[in-house]
C-alpha cells in the first residue's frame, strides 16, 4: 500500500507538471489570439478540472507523507 | 545497498516536456478537429449546401399598365398568358415593403434598369457607388451598395457547412444580382448557431462574439455575448443568424470600442452589412490588403454616416468579396487562387 501511494505521488507530480505546462501554453497563445478561444473551449475547461483534481490528490498525498514522517 | 540507479532529473524533465507536447497535440485534435463535439454545437444539417436557385433576369411588373389591378405573387416575370388571366378586381400584392417604398421599384417594363451600377426591377432597387477613404496613410476604395427589397426573401444566403467554394462559383450558382462575403459559418474553430434562409443549420448556445440576427420582418438586430439569449432570438422567427462581428452601429450610434475577443483590428479590407430600415439595407466592401484598408472604428463611422441604425462587420481580409450585376467589385486579394468561402450574402429575384 505504501509503495503504491508513493508511486501514485510521483505520477501525480509529473501529471500536474504536464497539465500546468499545457495550461501555461494555452494562456500565452490566448493572449495573442483570443478569437480562437483557447481558454474558453470546453476541452480547456475539462483540462482545468483535471488539473484541479490532480493537484488536490497530490496535496492530500503529500500531507499524508508529511504526517507519516512526523510519526 | 540498493543497486537501483536513480533516473537523472534532466531525463525526468525531458520526459515531462515530451508528454506535455503530446498533451498539446491531443488538445489540438479536440480543439480544432472535433470542435463541434467539444463545444456542444449540434450540427443539424452539417453537410447541407444551401444554394437557392434564383431567376437571373429582372422581375417585371405585370403587363397590365393599371398598377391598381395587378394580381398575383410577390414578384414574377409576367407572360402574356398570365396577364390575360388577370382578375381585374384583384389588387396588387406589394409584398412586405412595396407600399413602404412606392417609388423605388419598376412598375412598368420601361422602368427596369440593369447596368454596372444600377439595377431596378419589380422586386429590387440596387445602387452601387464607389468612394475613396483617405483617412489613413494609403487611401483605399470602398464600395457602397444601397439596397431596397420588396420582400425579405430577396435577401438570402448561399451557404455550406462543410464545403468551401469560390465566391464566383457561389454567385453563379445562386443566380444573385448582388453579393458580399458572409461570416465563414463553416469555420471548424467555431460551433455557433447558424440559421440560413430560415433553416437552422447548427443549433448551439455557444457564443463568444457579437451575433447578428435578421428576422423574417426584415429587422436587423445585434447581440453581444452578454445579452445573447437563444430563446429570445428563436422567438423572433430568425431568418439569418451570423456570427462574426463586431457590432459597428447599434441604435444609430457607431461603436468606438470593440470586444477584446476580436483579433481583427488594424487596417484591413472589410465587408459590412447595415440596416437603415426594414427593407432598406447597406452593404459595404472595402478594398485594400493588409497593412492597407480601414479600421473597424472608421468602418463604423462610415456605416453610421450612411444612415444605418444597425451595422455589423462580416468576414474581411482575404475573404472580402463583392459582386454587382455581372461585375466583381472585389475578388478577395485577387490572384490565381482567391480564398474559398463557406457562405455569401445575396440579393436576388425571388424564385417562381
Amino acid at each position: 500500500m505504501k509503495r503504491f501511494l508513493t508511486t501514485l505521488t510521483v505520477v501525480l507530480i509529473h501529471t500536474s507538471l504536464i497539465e500546468a505546462f499545457i495550461l501555461l501554453t494555452l494562456f500565452v497563445t490566448d493572449r495573442f489570439n483570443r478569437a480562437m478561444g483557447f481558454l474558453t473551449a470546453e476541452i480547456s475547461k475539462w483540462l482545468l478540472f483535471a488539473f484541479c483534481i490532480t493537484v488536490i490528490l497530490l496535496v492530500i498525498l503529500l500531507l499524508w507523507h508529511q504526517y507519516r514522517k512526523k510519526d | 545497498m540498493s543497486s537501483k540507479k536513480r533516473t537523472p532529473l534532466w531525463v525526468l524533465l525531458l520526459t515531462d516536456l515530451i508528454l506535455c507536447g503530446i498533451g498539446l497535440c491531443v488538445f489540438c485534435y479536440f480543439h480544432h478537429i472535433r470542435t463541434l463535439w467539444n463545444l456542444g454545437g449540434n450540427p443539424i444539417v452539417e453537410n447541407e449546401i444551401l444554394t437557392p436557385s434564383r431567376p437571373t433576369t429582372p422581375s417585371l411588373p405585370p403587363q397590365n399598365t393599371d398598377t391598381d389591378t395587378y394580381t398575383g405573387t410577390d414578384s414574377f416575370i409576367a407572360s402574356s398568358s398570365d396577364s390575360e388571366q388577370t382578375d381585374p378586381s384583384a389588387t396588387v400584392d406589394e409584398g412586405q415593403f412595396g407600399e413602404k417604398f412606392p417609388d423605388r421599384f419598376a412598375r412598368t417594363p420601361e422602368q427596369v434598369v440593369s447596368s454596372a451600377d444600377r439595377y431596378i426591377s419589380w422586386d429590387l432597387d440596387l445602387t452601387l457607388t464607389t468612394h475613396v477613404f483617405d483617412g489613413e496613410a494609403v487611401p483605399v476604395n470602398y464600395y457602397v451598395m444601397d439596397i431596397y427589397v420588396r420582400n425579405i426573401e430577396n435577401l438570402y444566403t448561399s451557404a455550406s457547412m462543410s464545403e468551401r467554394n469560390y465566391f464566383t462559383h457561389m454567385v453563379t450558382e445562386s443566380g444573385c444580382v448582388l453579393a458580399v462575403s458572409g461570416d465563414y459559418c463553416g469555420n471548424d474553430q467555431a460551433a455557433y448557431a447558424v440559421i440560413r434562409n430560415g433553416v437552422e443549420l447548427r443549433e448551439s448556445d455557444y457564443v463568444i462574439h457579437d451575433v447578428c440576427v435578421l428576422d423574417q420582418e426584415g429587422n436587423l438586430s445585434v447581440y453581444t455575448p452578454e445579452n445573447y439569449n437563444r430563446e429570445e432570438i428563436m422567438a423572433k422567427n430568425p431568418y439569418q443568424i451570423w456570427n462574426f462581428g463586431p457590432i459597428l452601429v447599434e441604435n444609430g450610434i457607431n461603436k468606438t470600442n470593440f470586444l477584446k475577443n476580436y483579433d481583427i483590428g488594424g487596417l484591413n479590407p472589410r465587408v459590412a452589412i447595415g440596416e437603415i430600415e426594414p427593407g432598406h439595407y447597406i452593404f459595404i466592401v472595402v478594398d485594400g490588403k493588409n497593412p492597407t484598408g480601414i479600421k473597424l472604428s472608421a468602418l463604423a463611422r462610415i456605416m453610421k454616416n450612411l444612415g444605418c441604425v444597425t451595422a455589423y462587420n462580416m468576414d474581411g481580409g482575404a475573404s472580402a468579396h463583392g459582386y454587382f450585376n455581372g461585375t466583381m467589385v472585389r475578388n478577395g486579394h485577387g490572384g490565381e487562387d482567391p480564398r474559398k468561402l463557406f457562405d455569401i450574402i445575396c440579393i436576388g429575384e425571388v424564385a417562381q
